[in-house]
C-alpha cells in the first residue's frame, strides 16, 4: 500500500469515526476505529507515527470528555508506542494475525483507561473489561482488518 | 553541542513518546475550568463542524419522509383539532366560572442532538441551539419520557449538555407521592443510583424517582427512574442507595427539549412553544 493510499486509509477511518460513531454500533458494542488507525500507523510507520496518531486521535475523543480530559491520548500513545517498538515480531500481512493485534491493542487501551477510570471508585474494573471491552475488541478488531483489506485489494487491483 | 543533537536525533522515538506522555498528564492534571475551555475549544474547532455537516444531511433526509407521514396525519389531527376546540371553549366557560388562577406556562426550547461523543464515557450531548436562542448553562434538558440531564455551557449556536450518566450529574430528587429525598446521580460505571437514604426507608423497588424541585436547576416533578434494588452504599455503611433503571433509554434519544427561562428567550424565534399547564401535571398522567 503506498504512503498516499494508507494516509487515505487513516483519513476514511477516522471521518467513519468521527461522523458515524453512532450509526456503527451493534446493540450496545461501540467499535474503536481510532484505535485501529493507531494500530496501523504503529505496525507501518512505526513507534513515532504510532503515538502521534494515538496522541491526535485520543484528544480528539477526549474534547468529549470532560472529567478525564487526557486520558484516551495517554492510553492510545501508549498504544501506538508499543505497537510501534514490536512491530517486526509480529507485523504480517494475514488478517487473522492483524485481528489478533488490533485485539490486544484495544484490550490493553481500555484496561489503561479503565485502570486509571475506575482508580477511586468502588465500581467493578473487571465486569467493564469483560462485558464492554471483549465485545468491543472483536468487532473493532473485525472492522478493522476488513477496512484495511477493502483497501489493500482496491490498491492491488491498480496495481495489476 | 553536536553530541547534544546527536543524542537527541538517536533518541528521538524515546523523547518523543515521553513529550507524548507528559502533555496527556498535564492535559489529565489540569482543573476544573482549564480542562473544560481547552476540551471544548478542540471540540469546537476540530470536530463539530464535521458534525453539523452530518447531522444537516441526516436532518434532510428525515424530513422528507417526515413529511409524507405529517401529511397523512395532518386529516386526522384536522378532525381531532376542532373537537378539542369545542372541548376548549367549554373549558374556559367553566373555568371563569369556577374562577380558576391561569397558571404560568412553561417554554421548551426544542433541539436536535447533533453529537453524542465518540468515545468511552463521554456522557455529553452536543444540541444544535445555543445563547442565540435563549439557552444557557444549568438548564434542564428533557424528553417526554423523563430527565435527560442540564446545560454546561454553550456557545452562540450550539450548547453542551450534561447527560445524567455523567459522573459529576446530581440532581434531587424523592418517590412521586413520598416526602423521603435523595440525590440521583450516576457512579462510575454509569449505572444510576439514588444515593443518601437513610436506613428506616419508605423507598420500594417499583417506585417512580422523580425530581423534587431543591436544588434550584430542576423543578418538581420530572421522571428520573424506577427503583429496581436498593443496598447498602458501602458495606457497614449508614445510608442506603436505590439502583434505579433510567426514565430516558439515552441511546434513543435525537431530540430534547430545553427548559427555557421564557424572560430571556424571543417570543418571535419561532422555537418555543408553551406547554399551559405545570410540569407536575404533563407527568402526571403516566
Amino acid at each position: 500500500m503506498s504512503n498516499f493510499r494508507f494516509i487515505l486509509f487513516l483519513f476514511t477511518l477516522f471521518f467513519v469515526h468521527l461522523l458515524f460513531y453512532q450509526y456503527i454500533s451493534v446493540g450496545e458494542i461501540f467499535p474503536d476505529l481510532f484505535l485501529v488507525m493507531v494500530v496501523y500507523a504503529g505496525l507501518i510507520w512505526g513507534p513515532e507515527g504510532g503515538s502521534l496518531i494515538g496522541f491526535f486521535c485520543g484528544i480528539a475523543q477526549d474534547s468529549f470528555s470532560f472529567t478525564y480530559f487526557g486520558l484516551h491520548a495517554l492510553a492510545k500513545v501508549i498504544a501506538g508506542f508499543v505497537i510501534g517498538k514490536v512491530r517486526h515480531s509480529f507485523f504480517s500481512n494475514k488478517p487473522l494475525v492483524q485481528a489478533a493485534i488490533i485485539l490486544v491493542a484495544k484490550m490493553a487501551h481500555d484496561a489503561i483507561f479503565y485502570g486509571i477510570y475506575f482508580a477511586r471508585t468502588s465500581e467493578s474494573f473487571w465486569r467493564q473489561i469483560v462485558f464492554v471491552s471483549a465485545p468491543s475488541a472483536v468487532y473493532t478488531a473485525v472492522l478493522g482488518v476488513v477496512l484495511f483489506m477493502l483497501f489493500r485489494v482496491r490498491h492491488n487491483r491498480m496495481n495489476w | 553541542m553536536s553530541k547534544f543533537f546527536l543524542f537527541l536525533w538517536e533518541h528521538k522515538q524515546s523523547l518523543l513518546f515521553l513529550l507524548l506522555l507528559l502533555l496527556c498528564l498535564a492535559a489529565i492534571s489540569l482543573t476544573g475550568r482549564n480542562r473544560f475551555q481547552l476540551a471544548r475549544t478542540i471540540n469546537r474547532t476540530l470536530i463539530t463542524p464535521f458534525q453539523m455537516v452530518v447531522s444537516k444531511a441526516d436532518y434532510y433526509i428525515s424530513l422528507k419522509k417526515e413529511n409524507e407521514r405529517l401529511r397523512k396525519n395532518n386529516f386526522v389531527l384536522s378532525l381531532e383539532l376542532y373537537r378539542l376546540e369545542q372541548a376548549r371553549q367549554q373549558n374556559e366557560r367553566l373555568k371563569n366560572l369556577l374562577d380558576f388562577a391561569s397558571q404560568t406556562p412553561i417554554h421548551f426550547i426544542t433541539c436536535r442532538v447533533i453529537s453524542g461523543g465518540i468515545g468511552e464515557r463521554s456522557n455529553v450531548f452536543i444540541i444544535d441551539k445555543g445563547n442565540r436562542h435563549g439557552i444557557s448553562p444549568n438548564m434542564p434538558v428533557l424528553v417526554p419520557e423523563g430527565l435527560v440531564g442540564k446545560t454546561i455551557e454553550t456557545d452562540p449556536g450550539r450548547s453542551v449538555v450534561e447527560l445524567y450518566t455523567h459522573q459529576d450529574f446530581r440532581v434531587s430528587a424523592m418517590p412521586s407521592g413520598k416526602t423521603e429525598r435523595g440525590i440521583a446521580g450516576s457512579a462510575a460505571s454509569g449505572q444510576l443510583y439514588l444515593f443518601n437514604i437513610p436506613l428506616r426507608t419508605s423507598i420500594e423497588v417499583g417506585d417512580l424517582i422523580v425530581s423534587s424541585g431543591m436544588g434550584g436547576i430542576f423543578p418538581k416533578g420530572i421522571p428520573v427512574g424506577v427503583v429496581n434494588d436498593i443496598e447498602r452504599e458501602q458495606e457497614m455503611g449508614i445510608k442506603l442507595r436505590a439502583r434505579l433503571s433510567a426514565s430516558v433509554d439515552l441511546d434513543r434519544v435525537s431530540e430534547v427539549f430545553v427548559l427555557a427561562d421564557s424572560a430571556f428567550v424571543s417570543p418571535g424565534s419561532g422555537i418555543l412553544f408553551e406547554a399551559h399547564d405545570s410540569l407536575n401535571h404533563l407527568w402526571s398522567d403516566r
